[in-house]
């Protein structure tokens, strides 16, 4: 019986450690806009203790639930915060807030946004406000990337509303979210796809995923049990 | 359904119990991971791919060469375009934007397309480019076998198109794998490891993450750590039976075809000479003076025929102590230092250079800790009786104590049973004279790479994945060690079992959670 319960907490052990790592990519289960390239663009835009910016933004697909911005180093730390608001194309009526954070891995110092759904958000403009903020008075600023932006309604408006930022935007993209888990998955796909042979496609794709870790499962099980 | 029924239930499947059914599950779950992996690195995002496929591609052209050679090129251009590859390479690395969007900045990937058609593919689909190189001096590797049969296989599909062939190229890659796989098994059947804790074994090896990726993409040195490991299993076979002729040829084979992998492979000539050399004193022993004359006079004639071999990667400088033993002694100041250690061993277990991930750096941290308690393990292990026996004593001492604590309720067994337990720790361990082996092929490799690393001033450096060649006696010695702390074979299996599940939960976070997050989304 002793031995039996052994066996019972190594399943359990094993089913926590799987568990933990689909859950975390689930999470992670979201596609941001590949069409933009982000770039480290100069002149950066700085922003300082207290100040704020909005910048407007269109979602090319729907289920709009994250921002990706790329700062300069560092980015904000323990005691200072990056709040962000998406407000419809007015930037009167704000539909989701929350702060800026460190993306998960932090490659090249990418921050995100991440907020609930923005369900119909496909060729929507939204406006994005932010506000750098302190606990304590500090002079070092945030500093975002920026890209040369064609059309100047998406340019940077500091706080008093005035353009003084020569067209420039933010090095910044959106990401979305499918409606389902399974059509999360076909996205995911989709993109694993792109540039396979037929053998690595698709149904083939899916094939292998399947048979991988079902093995590996099986494995795992059988080798406790035994 | 109950957990206990479930239980039963598998128990009572008699082929899950078979040791061949397991093994096979496990070559299948390292054999299916592999292709997916194969899938997830975009086309020529492996280490030196492009240099190795164009290797394969070299040798895969129509000989003799009926079209014009332009000699000398040199190119005015950047990343993969400046390389000398053939049309084929560049047009398809062109049309996938391999510079700007795979090789890029890691916060950006490929520009999707929606469906499962890349933007460009269909352009790569029509085969139309030149498959053979113009331009010389051609950007390859050194000619490998490994090269050699990978030619094989894409000249025997010459009609299909590059994603075709070089993504088969690939999971002949993972069938390398493998085989290495199969071969970790054996080995640790061999050293004396029961039939389950061998089939542990074999899939820790299947799921280190380092060794997964390495052989999901095109290099020769996946062939290499195949034959360093059926070099391995001879020597084992050899040690174990003694020497006959087919645990010789199987040494003999792996030397000579690791050789014609990569020269790394040339360090296995001393080990195997090494080998013979103790076989031979075994077979004949020397008591005798003209045996023994005899002896040394053979060593003296191997050591001079291994110093004619290794002439060629000696620099020529090498004898003018002046200048060699202030270099040896700069590199050895410059790369034996905690950060380049920590370094190796962190990519070797796992860690990608290309992600700064708190979780990586931790997890392989982490690893590190459980083998230092390995080689404690180790040192324990092998330490000669009369010293052993007292630290025995000392471990007894707080074992009985222990355990006379925790079984009050249950003292069925006596202090007398409890040192008879722990006077059988030996039974599922190997012997030493295989410990001592694993631990002979992993110097040897080190001082093989490390040499290779100060001939090149450093520039080669010594990246984790450069010792994977020694990858399963490195694992069966991880675990002899703590299986030499734990001391009981329950607690060796269970620790093999947990061994298990970290390291596949270390795979899977880093197939879905970091290489996933890094190329798709």
């Amino acid at each position: 019986m002793k031995f039996i319960s052994g066996k019972k907490i190594l399943l359990i052990f094993a089913m926590i450690m799987f568990v933990a790592v689909f859950w975390k990519f689930f999470c992670l289960l979201s596609f941001p806009d590949s069409s933009v390239t982000l770039k480290k663009g100069d002149p950066l835009f700085e922003l300082k203790d207290g100040a704020s910016f909005t910048q407007m933004f269109t979602a090319n697909e729907d289920n709009l639930n994250k921002l990706e911005f790329l700062l300069r180093t560092p980015g904000p730390k323990n005691k200072s915060s990056v709040r962000m608001e998406i407000a419809d194309a007015t930037c009167e009526k704000t539909l989701r807030q929350g702060t800026l954070r460190k993306s998960f891995v932090s490659s090249g110092n990418l921050h995100e946004f991440k907020f609930d759904i923005i369900p119909d958000s496909q060729g929507k403009t939204y406006c994005l406000k932010a506000e750098f903020s302190r606990k304590k008075p500090d002079p070092k600023k945030i500093r975002f990337f920026t890209m040369k932006s064609d059309d100047p309604k998406f340019a940077i408006k500091n706080e008093d509303g005035n353009n003084e930022n020569d067209g420039l935007s933010l090095s910044m993209r959106t990401v979305h979210k499918s409606d389902s888990l399974t059509q999360n998955l076909g996205e995911l796909n989709e993109r694993i796809s792109q540039y396979k042979p037929f053998f690595l496609k698709h149904y083939f794709l899916y094939a292998i995923v399947f048979l991988f870790l079902a093995a590996s499962v099986s494995l795992v099980v059988i080798l406790i049990v035994i | 359904m109950h957990y206990n029924a479930l239980l039963a239930k598998i128990q009572s499947l008699t082929f899950c119990k078979k040791p061949a059914f397991i093994l096979f599950l496990i070559l299948c779950a390292f054999f299916f991971k592999g292709v997916f992996l194969t899938s997830l690195f975009p086309i020529f995002a492996g280490q030196d791919e492009t240099k190795h496929f164009n290797s394969v591609t070299f040798l895969a052209e129509p000989r003799p060469i009926t079209w014009h050679i332009k000699s000398n090129v040199k190119k005015d251009a950047e990343g993969m375009q400046k390389g000398n590859y053939t049309e084929e390479i560049l047009e398809t690395s062109k049309a996938v934007n391999f510079d700007e969007e795979i090789k890029g900045e890691l916060y950006n990937t490929l520009s999707f397309n929606d469906g499962f058609y890349g933007k460009n593919e269909a352009e790569i689909n029509e085969n139309k480019w030149k498959q053979y190189n113009e331009n010389y001096p051609v950007n390859r590797a050194d000619i490998s076998l490994y090269h050699k049969l990978a030619a094989k296989i894409t000249k025997t599909f010459s009609s299909q198109d590059l994603l075709f062939r070089y993504f088969l190229v690939r999971i002949f890659s993972v069938f390398l794998g493998t085989l290495t796989v199969l071969f970790s098994y054996l080995i640790a059947k061999n050293v004396g490891f029961s039939s389950k804790a061998s089939l542990l074994t074999a899939a820790i090896v299947a799921f280190q993450p380092r060794f997964s990726i390495y052989t999901a993409a095109i290099n020769y040195d996946i062939l290499l750590i195949l034959l360093f490991t059926s070099f391995t299993l001879g020597s084992i076979l050899a040690l174990k039976n003694g020497l006959n002729w087919k645990n010789f040829s199987l040494m003999a084979v792996s030397v000579y075809l690791g050789i014609q992998t990569k020269p790394t492979a040339s360090v296995l000539l001393v080990v195997f000479a090494s080998l013979m050399a103790y076989f031979a004193y075994r077979k004949i022993g020397i008591e005798k003076r003209k045996t023994k004359l005899l002896f040394i006079s053979a060593i003296i004639l191997v050591i001079t025929a291994l110093g004619a071999y290794f002439k060629k990667y000696i620099p020529a400088t090498f004898l003018d102590l002046n200048s060699t033993i202030p270099s040896i002694g700069k590199y050895l100041s410059d790369s034996i230092t905690p950060g380049k250690l920590g370094l190796s061993a962190r990519t070797y277990w796992g860690t990608l250079t290309w992600v700064d991930s708190w979780s990586l750096d931790n997890i392989t941290n982490f690893i590190s800790k459980i083998e230092s308690f390995a080689i404690l393990g180790i040192i324990l292990f092998l330490l000669p009786s009369k010293y052993h026996n007292k630290i025995i004593s000392a471990i007894r001492r707080l074992y009985l104590h222990l355990k006379t604590k925790c079984t009050k309720k249950n003292s069925g067994q006596t202090k007398e049973t409890a040192i008879s337990d722990m006077g059988k720790w030996h039974n599922f361990l190997p012997e030493k004279k295989y410990v001592l082996f694993f631990i002979l092929m992993i110097i040897a490799l080190q001082l093989g790479i490390r040499f290779a690393d100060w001939r090149a001033h450093g520039e080669l450096g010594t990246p984790g994945r450069y010792f994977l060649p020694n990858i399963a006696a490195h694992i069966i010695l991880v675990f002899t060690g703590i299986g030499a702390l734990l001391r009981k074979e329950k607690y060796f299996e269970k620790s093999l079992i947990i061994g298990l599940i970290l390291m596949m939960a270390f795979m899977l976070y880093i197939i879905f959670d970091v290489i996933i997050y890094r190329y798709y989304l």
